[in-house]
C-alpha cells in the first residue's frame, strides 16, 4: 500500500504540482484581497471568541500573562488547517468528477493536492502570528515557533488520511455533504480551540487528544508562548489516532478505487 | 503480419454495469438502509427485479499492431467508448485482461478540466499536465499549441470569456501535441467549425504515419477509411468484425440498412446512456390520413414522421429532428424542431415524453426508397444521437402515380431530386 502510494507520488509528482497550483489559484480568483482572507478570518474569529466568551476564562496562569488572543488564534491556526483540508479532501472526487471520468491518474492526488495547497493558507496565516507576537506578548519564544512544522505535519497526514476516506465514501454516499460540516462544528467544540483544555474536567482529556488539533495547540501553545502542558503523555494518543486515520483511509481507499468511475 | 510488433492486446474483456443498482440508486444512505431493511424482510430472495445486470462488453479480444491505427465502429451502446475507456485505465474491466506496450494517452473528451476562471496559459499548463506531458515537454511545444489553436492575444485571459470554438481549438491542440506511443481518441473531431477540422484531421493523419498506435473511435465514415488501416465493428459489446477499413464498414452499413422497417419502437433491451438528455421511444411513418403506410407513398403526398421521444433535460441547445437519406445513402438534408420559430413551425420539448410529428414532402423525390432517422444534437456539441449511426430509422417507398402531366422518363430521371423547375426561353 504505502509502496504503491509511494511509487505514484515519485511517477506523478509534476501532476501533484498542478493540482494543487490549480487549486490554490481557483480560490482566490476574483477576490478583492486575495489570499489576505486566509489572515483575516482566523484574526476577526479569534476577536470575537476573546471579546464574548473568553472573558472570565482566559488562559492566564499564574506568574505568566497571556492575553488570550494569541492561544486561540493559535489554536485556530491548526483548526482551519484541519477543517479545510479535510472539506476539500473529502470533496476531491466528486469534485474532479469531469475529470476522473476522462483521464486516468491515480486518484488520491486531489485529496493530497487539497492537503498541500492549504499549507499555503497555513503559511500565510503563521506569517501573522509572527506578527502578532510581539504585539501581544511581553516575553515569547521565537525559536518555539519552529514546533509549527512537526505540529502541521501531525495534521496534514491526519487530514490527508480522514479526507481520502471521506472522499471514497462520499463517492457512494452523498449524506456526507450535510453530514460533514454537522461533524465538523461538534469536533470544533470539542476540540481545545478557543478554550483552555483545563476548561474540561480532566478525565475528559484523553477524548480530546484523539484529536491531532488538541496535541498541535497544546504543544505550540507550550513552546510559544509559554503556557504549561497538561498530561503530555496522552499526546501518544494523537500519534496512534493520526496512524490509524492514514491506514483506515489509505486502505479503505485502495479497496474501492477501481470502482469509482463506475459509480460518479 | 507475423513479424510485426504488439502495441495492444486485449484478451477477454468484459465489462458489466448494475443498472438501477449502482447508478442511480444507493446514492445516500437512506437509499441503503432501505436496501437492507427490504433484504432483511425479504431475506433468501434473489435482489432481481431493481437491479439489472448489463453486459456493456463481452469477451472482447483483439491486437493492434504498432504503428496501426485502428477505428472502431458500431451502433449506439455497442461498447466503443467503454473499450476506449478500459484501455484508458479510466474503468477496470469486470473479467479479462489487457496489457499496452509504451506511453498511454487518451483524448476522451477536449479540454478535460479547463477551468472557466483560469486563463487559458493555466489551463494548457494544468490540461497539458493531466494528459500526462512533463513540465519541460509543455514549455518547449507552448507557442507551437498557441498558434495550433489560433487563440493568439487572448491566451492570458480567462477560459470563461472564450468562445465555445476557442476553448475546442485550445483543448485540441494540446491534445494534438501529446507524444505518446499509443493514442487513443474518442469522437474528439466531432466539435469545432470546418476549417479547423480540417486541419485536426491533417494532424492526426500526421500523426498515424509518424508511427504511433491510434485507437480512433469516431461516427464519420469518411474519417475512419481516410485514417485507419484496421477497423473493428463491434455489436452489442462483442466484436463482429475485424480487419480491412472497407470490408468492415460494407459489413456495418449492411447491418444497418437490414435493421430499416417501415417503424422503429425502442427495444427491450434498448439502454441509452445516462447522460444523454434525450431518449426516442417510437417512431412510424403515417400517410396523410395518418394510418401507417403500408405499401408506398403516392409522389406528392407527404410522410408523415410520428415521433415519440422522451426528454430528461432540456439542455441548452438542444434539438431533435429526423434525418433523410436516399437509397444509396446520400444524406439529403436535415429538418429539426428548432428550425422554425415555436409556434411558426418550430416545437418547444417538454421534459418528460413528447409526441411530435414531421410531414416530409415528397414532390420533388426520385421513385425508390428512402430512410428516414430520428436524431438529436446539443448546439456545437458531440451528437446525441447521430442521424449516421442511429438505430431510429424507418423507410419508406415512393411510387409516380400516373397523371396527366407524367412523362414515360419521370421515374428514371438523373440526380438526387426532381424539382419541378418552370423555364423561360428569351426573345
Amino acid at each position: 500500500m504505502f509502496k504503491n502510494l509511494y511509487r505514484s507520488i515519485a511517477e506523478y509528482r509534476e501532476l501533484i504540482y498542478y493540482f494543487t497550483w490549480r487549486e490554490f489559484k481557483v480560490r482566490y480568483k476574483q477576490t478583492v484581497i486575495g489570499v489576505l482572507w486566509v489572515i483575516f478570518q482566523p484574526l476577526c474569529f479569534a476577536l470575537i471568541i476573546d471579546l464574548t466568551l473568553l472573558r472570565g476564562h482566559n488562559f492566564a496562569v499564574p506568574g505568566l500573562q497571556v492575553p488570550s488572543l494569541a492561544p486561540v488564534y493559535i489554536g485556530l491556526l491548526f483548526w482551519n488547517y484541519f477543517e479545510q483540508t479535510i472539506n476539500n479532501a473529502s470533496n476531491s472526487l466528486i469534485g474532479n468528477q469531469g475529470v476522473i471520468t476522462k483521464v486516468y491518474f491515480p486518484r488520491f492526488i486531489p485529496a493530497l493536492s487539497a492537503a498541500i495547497a492549504s499549507l499555503i493558507d497555513f503559511l500565510f496565516a503563521s506569517i501573522l502570528l509572527v506578527i502578532l507576537l510581539p504585539i501581544l506578548m511581553d516575553q515569547y519564544n521565537i525559536a518555539g515557533l519552529l514546533v509549527l512544522i512537526p505540529c502541521v505535519a501531525l495534521l496534514f497526514v491526519f487530514a490527508f488520511g480522514a479526507g481520502l476516506w471521506l472522499a471514497t465514501v462520499n463517492v457512494k454516499y452523498r449524506d456526507l455533504r450535510y453530514a460533514l460540516p454537522f461533524v465538523m462544528r461538534i469536533l470544533m467544540f470539542a476540540s481545545p480551540v478557543f478554550y483552555p483544555i483545563t476548561f474540561l474536567p480532566e478525565k475528559y482529556w484523553w477524548i480530546l487528544y484523539l484529536n491531532p488539533v488538541t496535541t498541535a495547540a497544546e504543544l505550540s501553545r507550550h513552546f510559544i508562548l509559554g503556557l504549561p502542558l497538561h498530561k503530555p503523555h496522552l499526546m501518544l494518543l494523537s500519534l496512534i489516532s493520526t496512524a490509524a486515520a492514514l491506514l483506515i483511509g489509505l486502505w479503505y481507499f485502495y479497496a474501492r478505487e477501481r470502482e469509482f468511475v463506475d459509480i460518479l | 503480419m507475423e513479424n510485426k510488433q504488439i502495441a495492444v492486446t486485449v484478451k477477454n474483456v468484459s465489462k458489466r454495469y448494475m443498472i438501477g443498482g449502482t447508478k442511480n440508486t444507493n446514492n445516500t444512505l437512506r437509499d441503503s438502509l432501505a436496501g437492507v431493511a427490504k433484504n432483511l424482510i425479504r431475506r433468501g430472495e434473489v435482489d432481481g427485479e431493481d437491479t439489472r445486470e448489463f453486459w456493456a462488453l463481452k469477451n472482447v479480444s483483439f491486437e493492434v499492431y504498432k504503428g496501426e491505427t485502428l477505428g472502431i465502429i458500431g451502433g449506439n451502446g455497442a461498447g466503443k467508448s467503454t473499450m476506449l475507456k478500459i484501455l484508458s485505465r479510466i474503468i477496470d474491466p469486470t473479467n479479462g485482461s489487457f496489457e499496452t506496450t509504451g506511453r498511454v494517452a487518451s483524448l476522451l473528451e477536449v479540454g478535460t478540466g479547463f477551468h472557466p476562471e483560469l486563463t487559458g496559459r493555466e489551463n494548457l499548463y494544468f490540461n497539458g499536465s493531466i494528459l500526462g506531458m512533463s513540465h519541460k515537454e509543455i514549455e518547449s511545444r507552448f507557442q507551437e499549441i498557441v498558434d495550433f489553436a489560433e487563440i493568439g492575444q487572448f491566451i492570458d485571459t480567462p477560459v470563461k470569456f472564450y468562445s465555445s470554438g476557442m476553448s475546442v481549438r485550445l483543448g485540441f491542440a494540446i491534445a494534438a501535441h501529446l507524444d505518446p506511443e499509443i493514442l487513443i481518441i474518442d469522437e474528439a473531431l466531432a466539435v469545432g467549425d470546418v476549417a479547423f477540422q480540417q486541419k485536426c484531421i491533417e494532424k492526426m493523419r500526421n500523426t498515424a504515419r509518424s508511427g504511433k498506435t491510434v485507437l480512433f473511435v469516431s461516427h464519420s465514415m469518411n474519417i475512419i477509411e481516410d485514417l485507419c488501416d484496421r477497423v473493428m465493428y463491434l455489436k452489442n459489446g462483442q466484436v463482429q468484425e475485424i480487419g480491412n477499413p472497407g470490408k468492415v464498414m460494407d459489413t456495418y452499413l449492411g447491418a444497418m440498412r437490414k435493421k430499416v422497417g417501415s417503424a422503429w419502437k425502442k427495444p427491450n433491451d434498448y439502454v441509452d446512456k445516462p447522460e444523454n438528455p434525450v431518449t426516442p421511444l417510437a417512431m412510424s411513418l403515417l400517410d396523410e390520413n395518418k394510418k401507417p403506410i403500408s405499401n408506398y407513398v403516392p409522389r406528392g403526398k407527404p410522410v408523415i414522421v410520428d415521433m415519440k421521444i422522451s426528454v430528461k433535460e432540456l439542455t441548452k441547445g438542444l434539438s431533435v429532428g429526423v434525418s433523410l437519406f436516399d437509397g444509396r445513402g446520400l444524406h439529403m438534408y436535415r429538418t429539426a424542431v428548432t428550425d422554425l420559430p415555436v409556434g411558426e413551425g418550430g416545437v418547444a420539448l417538454a421534459v418528460g415524453r413528447n409526441h411530435i410529428q414531421v410531414a416530409l414532402p415528397t414532390d420533388d423525390l426520385l421513385d425508390g426508397s428512402f430512410v428516414v432517422a430520428l436524431d438529436c444534437d446539443v448546439y456545437k456539441k458531440e451528437w446525441v444521437h447521430n442521424p449516421y449511426f442511429s438505430e431510429m430509422r424507418a423507410s419508406f417507398t415512393v411510387k409516380e402515380v400516373k397523371t396527366a402531366l407524367s412523362r414515360p422518363w419521370d421515374p428514371e430521371r438523373e440526380g438526387a431530386y426532381k424539382p419541378t423547375i418552370p423555364w423561360n426561353r428569351l426573345p
